[in-house]
């Protein structure tokens, strides 16, 4: 019995971890936890030295504190949260409204647009869904849009902004597949148009089938004369489109880190705020102190992670999931690449994309290492921005399927008392349809994924 | 330092048999004096609050660093011709120590005003007094051993960095490395301080009668905002 658990501790410490981690406790220290204790029980088995958790605080500090590239997360968390904070993304989705206010459904594309530049900066999914969902569910309905479709495109819009360069996933996903964060932030950008021209295609053929869901807009909607209008698109439309244009054309030129890019976007979304007269202490201060809980929050993560993944390796689990995984069958590449992405998806319902990424990529990611993918995506090196790209898409679309994701929670939150948790996972459907068929696509063809970073030199 | 000899000498079961009776000392105070137990908690809850605030206003300092630092890059051609040298590598390390010291002095924060996320999915429809009894055993179970090792571990490693006179590998880069160790370092006892805070407040609710309101108990669920 004791041999056996000497053997398989690194299995049993995963499992177990799974299980507690439901209990409610924080997530952070119950990794921490969770390996401290396995260390120990190693400890006490014989095949683990206590003078290994010195190395805990080593990697903290080398792999975490003194890494220039995780700086950016409190920059672009920094970034959106004064662009939410100051109003200027309100801003911009009424200025796009207006703009496309003749274009079928309309209000529907506009908040897809929007969801697909803003989301971007905001790049939080919690935030950017509360913050279309309050600012876009309310007229939507007032204009006699079906309150299902409403519901599916505020929810999917959303949730663009976990996939959608600079997002924060993509910055914390880079360190742990040990991959550049530009070349991932290439990566993702196809994919992340390719979804959203695949909802604007849906939410235009629906308004086209069946005018009733989606009503045109009055003539008497928006600035009625030239000058107003003109007005309306330099505040709202113009700031931010330049913003997104610098933030991430300077990552893509090679002229900026993603640091020094999101040090320029929150210097950027200062001056849109200080144009638009929305400038106040009381506001920097609001935005300071969410963007450094949400940057604590993730950093105390990878403290917990560290002890966790440090001891699990140990532990010798790295070999043991891949034997483990063996007995069950699954051992060629693609059995392994499918196994990962139905995990992944499984786990995106319980968990953030932060617990993902520090959990279940660390331990999973030199399995597939192991193999060779280059007669699929043409180069072995590739791997890795690849296989980020997909799990970012596969982890957004978990977080919009119903019943568990969490986007879903966060609409019914927002929402207008009439619309029902029903009416949100029936919008849901045709919108997650969508998401699989682009993840089937990217899989299919990598140089959707691919093409991007090639074109821009980050792929050598 | 002989508490810290005498603390190495006990070897791993003795530090945790030492631990689980000053813990247990602590709780039995909680019960017996649960007022006093509550301004304790409280005044680490303020102490850590001070730290924190004043810390966020480094992020302003962090974005105006790496604003100084592009400018003189973009127009590198002219800075050079104007015979200035501009320390870059400066710039770029004292940009990572800022943000080590921002999120060193908030992740212990962040636990007294449950920021640190959680699974919800048992949490979110248990009762207070479950609720209480998980975060309870958790802050022993988990939290305090952990922040109680990497304190521990984290003391040696300073100390060699600072009687080593450690500075930056690379020849133009920042002395002095022990400073933001140092931050870091009191990071970790942040989060140690946090953990009993909460631990204290959980003991005066469960064993001190008092109600949830009058121990200040926090344990919703998180409002994930990342």
């Amino acid at each position: 019995m004791l041999d056996w658990l000497a053997d398989n501790l690194a299995l049993v410490m995963f499992v177990t971890m799974f299980f507690v981690i439901f209990c409610g406790y924080p997530v952070a220290f119950i990794l921490g936890g969770t390996g401290l204790i396995f260390g120990f029980v190693g400890w006490l088995l014989g095949v683990f030295n206590l003078i290994g958790f010195n190395n805990i605080n080593l990697r903290m500090w080398g792999g975490v504190a003194s890494d220039p590239v995780l700086v950016s997360i409190p920059m672009f968390i920094f970034m959106g949260a004064i662009l939410e904070r100051s109003g200027s993304a309100a801003d911009m989705l009424r200025a796009t409204e207006i703009l496309l206010k003749r274009v079928p459904g309309g209000l529907a594309v506009a908040v897809m647009v929007m969801g697909t530049i803003l989301a971007a900066p905001i790049g939080v999914v919690g935030a950017a869904v509360v913050l279309l969902s309050v600012i876009a569910v309310p007229p939507m309905l007032a204009a006699g849009y079906d309150k299902r479709l409403a519901v599916g495109t505020v929810a999917s819009a959303g949730t663009l902004g976990i996939l959608i360069p600079p997002a924060i996933m993509l910055v914390v996903m880079a360190e742990m597949l040990q991959t550049s964060a530009g070349a991932l932030f290439a990566a993702a950008t196809m994919p992340g148009f390719l979804l959203s021209g695949l909802y604007l295609t849906y939410i235009i053929s629906v308004a086209i089938i069946w005018p009733h869901k989606a009503p045109k807009l009055p003539k008497e909607y928006g600035p009625q004369t030239r000058a107003a209008f003109w007005n309306t698109m330099l505040r709202g439309l113009a700031p931010m489109t330049v913003l997104m244009v610098v933030v991430l054309g300077s990552i893509f030129a090679g002229i900026a880190t993603a640091t020094e890019s999101a040090a320029v976007g929150c210097f950027g979304s200062f001056l849109i705020a200080w144009i638009n007269g929305r400038f106040n202490m009381l506001m920097v201060k609001e935005a300071i102190r969410d963007s450094c809980r949400a940057n604590g929050m993730v950093f105390m993560l990878f403290l917990g992670a560290t002890c966790f993944s440090y001891v699990f390796i140990a532990l010798g689990g790295g070999d043991a999931m891949i034997s483990a995984l063996a007995k069950f069958g699954i051992d060629t590449k693609w059995e392994v690449l499918i196994f990962l992405m139905v995990l992944i998806f499984l786990l995106g319902f319980p968990f953030e994309w932060i617990e993902i990424c520090l959990i279940v990529i660390p331990v999973f990611a030199p399995i597939l290492l192991k193999f060779d993918f280059a007669d699929h995506i043409g180069h072995k090196d590739w791997l890795m921005p690849w296989f980020g790209t997909l799990v970012a898409v596969n982890l957004q679309t978990a977080f919009m399927t119903p019943p568990f994701g969490a986007t879903l929670f966060y609409m019914k939150g927002t929402a207008p008392p009439g619309i029902t948790m029903s009416d949100i996972y029936k919008g849901m459907y045709p919108f997650v349809a969508l998401q699989v068929l682009g993840l089937i696509l990217c899989i299919y063809f990598p140089s959707i994924v691919l093409w991007l970073p090639k074109v821009a030199g980050l792929l050598d | 330092m002989d508490i810290l000899a005498y603390v190495s000498s006990l070897g791993a079961l003795g530090r945790i048999a030492l631990t689980a009776a000053i813990l247990f000392l602590m709780i039995v105070f909680a019960a017996l004096q649960p007022r006093a137990v509550l301004s304790i908690s409280n005044g680490i809850k303020r102490l850590l609050e001070i730290i924190a605030t004043a810390a966020s206003w480094l992020l302003i300092v962090l974005m105006f660093t790496t604003l100084i630092d592009v400018t003189f890059r973009w127009f590198s051609k002219a800075v050079v011709d104007a015979g200035i040298r501009f320390p870059y590598t400066q710039f770029q390390e004292f940009e990572w120590h800022l943000h080590a010291a921002i999120f060193s002095l908030w992740m212990g924060y962040n636990y007294v005003i449950n920021a640190h996320p959680r699974v919800d999915s048992y949490f979110g429809s248990a009762g207070e007094r479950q609720r209480a009894w998980v975060e309870f055993f958790g802050c022993l179970i988990f939290a305090i051993p952990y922040s109680l090792v990497v304190v521990y571990y984290g003391w040696d490693w300073i100390k060699i960095a600072y009687n080593t006179g450690e500075a930056s590998d690379s020849a133009n880069g920042l002395s002095q490395r022990w400073i933001i160790k140092g931050i870091y370092y009191t990071g970790l006892w942040l989060i140690l301080f946090g953990v009993v805070s909460v631990l204290l407040r959980l003991a005066t609710y469960l064993f001190g009668k008092k109600t949830a309101e009058e121990a200040g108990l926090n344990l919703g669920v998180t409002q994930l905002e990342v």
